[in-house]
């Protein structure tokens, strides 16, 4: 029989999974990939994936011997590699004490991979496939009352033309810990699908920053799995600008009373890059705090996508659940896709959301010029300003520098174009 | 929270009194139940409707069955027999009546029940108004007064038969056979509707009005609408529903299409109170829409003002496409969801010309176990330069077991556009309940206050002459979920 391309990487992924017993986590996984979502499913319809069942991709063999080519960008973090999806030790920083690294076992994966698919990312193309292909599942725990000072910076980078990487990570914050995290995405992979399950428990507390940085011709489905218990606190901020196509998806759960939870994220988008920033919170219980601010500057011929739902469940009072998103379109062949969606089953809560979509501000640009500045320079000033802002705002100040000036380079590269 | 308690009671204490449940006794004339072609040719020549509409209308028919029901929107109901339903059922004497004397008594009876006195209307309000009673329109007032300005203001039917040319060149252009399932249904099987021409520089001189009435056990309602204002000209055309109380679910699945040309301009209001079901949702009826209108021409302006206040189900989301430059689109909306209501309604904003304009004003209610969902899309495209939209939608929750939400999607293609959106939703605040009882109201009152306050901007878009009923109206709802 003759296979479409297709087929090629669902075949290429059961392959993969062949040589594994028939109850592991990865035959489970990999009987539900099936198909690529079809533009008709409601996530998906904003951000299409038919190319990649036209394209030759089958799952990466980890090379353990590859060198790696991004160096660090701070002095004194805790580094973690992850080279083709797989850990590398070797190339990692010994850990501070309270904090280890472990790789999974067969049950402790199964256990995983059943929180993904009890979560509403259990249809994401990237748990079906990345449970099956994964090298690995990789644990990072915080013990009880560790609070680490620096930060981790884990950088995962690898892969190839036509070969598909699926790092996996956990990330457990035991009770009353606390930690930064900056993950750095510079994969040269077609195809790459990041999961990535984290769980803070009572009064933990995680800053994430995740930079997507990926080769200009690869196509990023990143999913994030967040549960927060009592007390905790999530701060992410996410800044888009690599890739053709890059997806975030987090999903946080928001399981105990008093938690708070900022999900912020950029996005830089140029020439026919296709970002998109697509986020679930679900207060299933009351007193809790969502905030989101999401910017968006779109040049070239590039699309920007922001998803944003909230759900509040019934009984979850005394939410307070607050979502802005702005776009900014610089180019006449860019288009911004907002949905930002307020699904509310409590009635004692304060619930907002804003979602503006524009050029950059006639008065504002009037002002700056009317005080001698070229309109070139205003434009930069203003779009600069939009992005410091948010940045100022999510990003702890030891790393605000570093946010800035990886955002300086795609902005540059979008200004000078278009402006 | 006592004030809390005390309005669910009052929502209950409501719910079980819908004021304008009854059936009047008329005999009727019924088409076979079920669907078929059969029945399709049967509703056709029962309207002795020309061959190119019967046609048409099989078109329709055979598109409907090859598409499936929309399951997107956020409403859960049993599914819907569609050959359980009465496509056709005519009151048995088909009127050609000069006064109002001649008509029915029955049929006066009811519309006295309703509040709608015919004649203290005619001369008080100076509202025309055509009367549809389940399919067949009964009678047309001051059709005359506007013949003389030149305005058409018929029922479809007759529209079909007197200006054939007229009606085949619009019906279905704005909103196409297949364009969604309900709307391919009743294109295949609409029975009546209102049909509205405005020629070029006249000001309609009054309020037009159609009172829709449901009344036939299991007969499904399928109206269709058509109204076009040619250039420089004004009409205002307002549409109100109440319906008897019956246990078995009916279907209404109206299509309305609106076309403006150069500066002309439709304001289309509507009041809507069918019977929503009892406590359980049972019985209620199920009102699947689909309204568009086409800004065709330069400075055209649409403008939807609905107060939404019955029905076990809606869907609906009046649209406007501005395709004319300079094009004005509006939507006004309050939809107040009670007890097992549910509601999805929205609007869609597709802006095509060069400095469109578009205002999205969606006030949402849920009390009891309702829901209340605002769907909305603004879509700027290429070639809609200059253009810019403001949408505002806010939920007001009333009881801990009453869900709203909000869904809008924004898709913007060129840069010279701004579109805004923002969306709240919270129960009614302490503050202004505390303030409120702090200068003497009683929590009801006060209640009662900030929800009409809530609802001010939209309601101060209904037209005068429907403002009365519209109060009426929306006021059963308001007063039982608030005071």
């Amino acid at each position: 029989m003759l296979h479409n391309a297709k087929d090629k990487y669902i075949t290429s992924v059961k392959d993969y999974v062949s040589q594994f017993e028939e109850n592991s986590f990865r035959k489970l996984a990999s009987n539900d990939f099936n198909s690529w979502p079809s533009p008709r499913e409601e996530t998906w319809r904003l951000s299409r994936l038919g190319v990649l069942s036209r394209k030759e991709i089958t799952p990466i063999i980890p090379n353990s011997k590859k060198k790696v080519s991004s160096v660090s960008k701070f002095t004194g973090s805790t580094i973690i590699r992850f080279v083709d999806g797989a850990l590398r030790e070797d190339l990692s920083s010994k850990l501070p004490p309270g904090s280890s690294l472990d790789i999974l076992g067969e049950e402790d994966s199964l256990t995983c991979f059943h929180k993904f698919k009890d979560s509403n990312l259990k249809d994401h193309p990237s748990t079906n496939v990345s449970f099956s292909c994964t090298p690995s599942i990789v644990k990072l725990t915080i013990e009880k009352n560790i609070s680490i000072g620096g930060f981790f910076e884990i950088i995962y980078e690898g892969g190839d033309e036509n070969l598909s990487v699926h790092p996996a990570l956990y990330i457990e914050l035991k009770d009353n810990s606390s930690i930064t995290i900056i993950e750095r995405f510079n994969h040269l992979s077609s195809l790459i699908m990041p999961l990535q399950l984290v769980e803070l428990k009572q009064n933990a507390s995680m800053n994430s920053l995740k930079i997507f940085n990926d080769n200009q011709q690869s196509y990023n489905l990143s999913a994030n799995c967040t549960f927060l218990s009592d007390k905790s606190n999530y701060n992410s901020f996410s800044l888009i600008k690599g890739g053709l196509f890059t997806r975030s998806e987090t999903h946080a759960y928001l399981k105990g009373e008093n938690c708070s939870l900022n999900l912020n994220g950029v996005y830089l988008s140029s020439k026919n890059q296709h970002h998109d920033l697509t986020t679930a919170i679900y207060h299933d219980v009351p007193n809790c705090t969502s905030k989101q601010i999401v910017r968006g500057v779109l040049g070239g011929k590039s699309t920007g996508v922001f998803q944003g739902k909230v759900r509040v469940a019934p009984d979850a009072q005394k939410t307070d659940g607050q979502q802005m998103s702005r776009a900014i379109l610089l180019s006449e062949n860019a288009i911004a896709n907002a949905k930002p969606e307020l699904e509310i089953y409590a009635d004692d809560v304060i619930c907002a959301h804003g979602a503006t979509v524009g050029e950059i501000d006639d008065e504002q640009l009037f002002y700056l010029k009317s005080r001698g500045i070229l309109e070139k320079k205003a434009k930069q000033i203003l779009i600069t300003a939009f992005l410091n802002d948010i940045i100022n705002e999510s990003v702890e100040e030891s790393v605000q520098n570093f946010v800035f000036e990886e955002a300086e380079l795609a902005l540059s590269e979008i200004i000078s174009k278009e402006i | 929270m006592v004030a809390t308690q005390e309005t669910i009671d009052k929502v209950n204490e409501v719910s079980s009194t819908y004021k304008y449940g009854f059936v009047t006794d008329l005999e009727s004339e019924k088409a076979p139940l079920g669907l078929s072609e059969d029945i399709v040719k049967f509703i056709s020549n029962k309207k002795q409707e020309p061959k190119w509409l019967l046609e048409w209308r099989l078109k329709a028919y055979k598109k409907w069955l090859s598409m499936e029901v929309p399951n997107w929107a956020m409403v859960d109901f049993p599914e819907i027999n569609f050959q359980d339903i009465y496509y056709y059922s005519a009151p048995k004497t088909k009127p050609k009546l000069n006064s109002l004397d001649e008509v029915d008594p029955e049929l006066l009876k009811t519309y006295d029940k309703l509040g709608i006195p015919i004649k203290e209307q005619e001369v008080l309000a100076g509202v025309a108004v055509d009367y549809v009673f389940d399919s067949v329109s009964v009678v047309t007032t001051f059709r005359e007064k506007l013949a003389k300005e030149g305005i058409i203001f018929c029922p479809i039917s007759e529209a079909v038969q007197t200006y054939p040319d007229l009606v085949k060149k619009y019906l279905g252009t704005v909103i196409p056979i297949g364009d969604n399932y309900y709307a391919a249904l009743n294109s295949a099987v609409f029975t009546d509707g209102s049909f509205v021409y405005i020629p070029k520089g006249v000001k309609c001189p009054m309020e037009l009005s159609t009172y829709f009435r449901i009344n036939e056990q299991n007969s499904g309602q399928f109206e269709r609408t058509l109204i076009i204002a040619e250039d420089n000209t004004y009409v205002s055309y307002l549409e109100g529903c109440t319906a008897p109380q019956r246990d078995e679910n009916q279907l209404h699945a109206a299509v309305v299409e609106l076309v403006a040309m150069n500066n002309a301009e439709i304001k289309y209001s509507t009041v809507q109170n069918w019977y929503p079901g009892d406590k359980d949702g049972k019985g209620g009826i199920y009102n699947f829409v689909t309204k568009r209108g086409n800004c065709l021409g330069k400075k055209s302006k649409i403008s939807w003002t609905q107060v939404e206040t019955g029905s076990a189900i809606t869907w609906k989301y009046p649209s406007c496409v501005l395709k004319g430059d300079d094009s004005v689109g509006e939507f006004y909306s309050v939809a107040v969801a009670n007890n097992a209501q549910q509601a999805d309604t929205g609007t869609k904003m597709i802006h095509i010309g060069k400095n469109t304009k578009s205002t999205i004003i969606s006030k949402g209610i849920s009390a009891g176990m309702a829901q209340n969902t605002y769907r909305g899309q603004v879509q700027i495209q290429k070639s809609a330069k200059g253009s810019r939209n403001f949408t505002q939608c806010d939920s007001l929750l009333i009881g801990d077991k009453c869900g709203a939400h909000t869904v809008p999607y924004i898709n913007q293609f060129t840069p010279q556009a701004r579109v805004e959106h923002e969306a709240t939703t919270s129960k009614i605040s302490e503050d202004q309940l505390f303030y409120c009882l702090q200068r003497g109201l009683d929590t009801e009152q006060a209640t009662s206050l900030i929800v009409n306050g809530f609802c001010k901007e939209v309601m101060k878009e209904l037209p005068m002459e429907f403002a009365v009923e519209a109060q009426k109206l929306i006021g059963i709802s308001l007063e039982g979920s608030v005071g």
